[in-house]
């Protein structure tokens, strides 16, 4: 859950993936003018640290959170523009537009779902054990919308998604690697101390001031430290 | 019930006239939990007399590319497709369209050269740990052939051992080769791996 919201990570866990896609994009756009768009779902995840911190995220009470958009998921061309059309008849200008400036990448529901909104993508983490959980990954087709709509949501979940994903395995390695670290007789203590003290916070909610603010841990780990205390007290 | 009762009880005996079915359980209706027969599924291949050649140039394609992946010589397994060549894993058998539904793999040339381009960064930390696999591929079936395009059917057997944890997946391919200038390559290998809908302890970083 921490990951899903993290800007940090991207960068260094997926460098492998995003170097490799990007070098295969701009060979197309070199080539071709243009590349299809799921090479830059991958290749944005090597994005620099400077571009990541620019990101922002918010940060609700009790864990739940908002990373904001970063791919550029709106753009102009023909079959997005048929979609917004389709929208503004469905819902009137006032509405889709509201839904359509939601800037959005991944939506937390602590402690257990995350939305991708804009792929259509959702995620249930189901604990199993302490050291064990099951990742289920859906994604949907949206009624009315047209077939490319869909397919964008379709390359997204096949490239980053499924059980063969290049983006994932990275992620898997380093929580078994953190897991392990953690069983082991090592360092007691995880640090969550990046950007510490200078988030601002309004209204009970926490906004990053840049974008790999370790926020988004301190956020969870307290509504998670909310929940165990009364569970100790009782016990 | 005091003993007095039990004991009455005990002389009323009950006599079974007649067998009412053949066996206590198949006196009971059939539930409704979707445990009755189910017709037969799965893919039955249609084999084709060849002549022993053409099957063992076959054959010899097929092991060649299962050595390739055993060697992780990634470029050498992605020459095996033709310039248009799709590798796909479909997530369940009954899937036609490798481009429109959700799948294990899907991947033209361009998504293999990505894939290679990422196990090879110095930096795939999945890459880090020792791993290894073993492929075995058998009853190879060749199910149409003319002098431009082969259909072949085959089965596997891959061991793959990481770190200390083994895991076996195995499953059914079916290759469809062109014959091009540099011989036959693969236009469409399409694979129904039988743990498909398995959860997996871990994701698969390379072609099966």
């Amino acid at each position: 859950m921490e990951n899903q919201l993290d800007a940090l990570h991207p960068s260094v866990t997926h460098q492998s993936t995003g170097v490799s896609a990007r070098r295969v994009e701009q060979r197309l756009k070199t080539e071709n003018g243009s590349a299809p768009l799921f090479f830059h779902y991958l290749s944005t995840f090597a994005s620099s640290f400077d571009q990541w911190d620019s990101v922002q995220t918010v940060n609700f009470p009790n864990g739940h959170g908002i990373l904001k958009a970063y791919m550029g998921l709106r753009p102009t061309d023909p079959d997005t523009v048929e979609y917004e059309n389709l929208l503004k008849k469905a819902y009137g200008d006032e509405k889709a537009e509201e839904y359509l400036s939601r800037s959005i990448h991944h939506v937390l529901i602590y402690p257990y779902l995350s939305v991708q909104s804009p792929l259509q993508q959702l995620r249930c983490l189901r604990p199993v054990a302490p050291n064990k959980s099951i990742s289920e990954i859906w994604h949907f087709r949206l009624k009315g919308a047209p077939e490319p709509i869909y397919q964008r949501a379709l390359w997204y979940y096949n490239l980053v998604n499924s059980p063969a994903t290049m983006i994932n395995a990275d992620d898997l390695e380093n929580w078994t690697k953190g897991q392990l670290g953690l069983e082991s007789k090592g360092g007691e203590w995880v640090s969550f101390h990046r950007n510490y003290g200078q988030d601002t916070e309004k209204d009970g909610v926490l906004y990053s001031n840049n974008g790999t603010s370790e926020v988004v841990m301190r956020s969870q780990f307290k509504a998670w430290a909310n929940y165990l205390t009364p569970a100790f007290k009782a016990a | 019930m005091n003993k007095t009762v039990v004991k009455e009880a005990l002389g009323e005996g009950v006599v079974i006239e007649a067998i009412q079915s053949m066996t206590g359980a198949e006196s009971i209706a059939p539930d409704h939990m979707g445990r009755g027969r189910v017709p037969a599924s799965g893919y039955i291949p249609k084999a084709q007399k060849v002549d022993w050649a053409t099957q063992q140039e076959v054959e010899h394609l097929l092991f060649t590319q299962a050595a390739h992946l055993d060697a992780k010589s990634w470029q050498g397994f992605i020459d095996l497709f033709s310039e248009d060549g799709v590798y796909w894993m479909p997530s369940n058998p009954s899937q036609t369209d490798w481009s429109r539904e959700a799948s294990i793999f899907a991947e033209d040339k361009l998504l293999m050269e990505v894939r290679m381009g990422r196990v090879q960064h110095p930096n795939a930390w999945s890459q880090a740990a020792h791993w290894e696999t073993n492929h075995v591929v058998g009853n190879v079936c060749i199910e149409s052939i003319t002098a431009e395009k082969i259909e072949v059917f085959s089965k596997f057997q891959m061991m793959e051992l990481r770190r200390d944890k083994v895991r076996h997946f195995a499953g059914t391919y079916r290759h469809t080769l062109v014959k091009t200038s540099t011989g036959w390559k693969i236009k469409l290998q399409r694979v129904d791996l039988t743990n498909a809908q398995g959860a997996f302890d871990y994701v698969i970083q390379a072609w099966v």
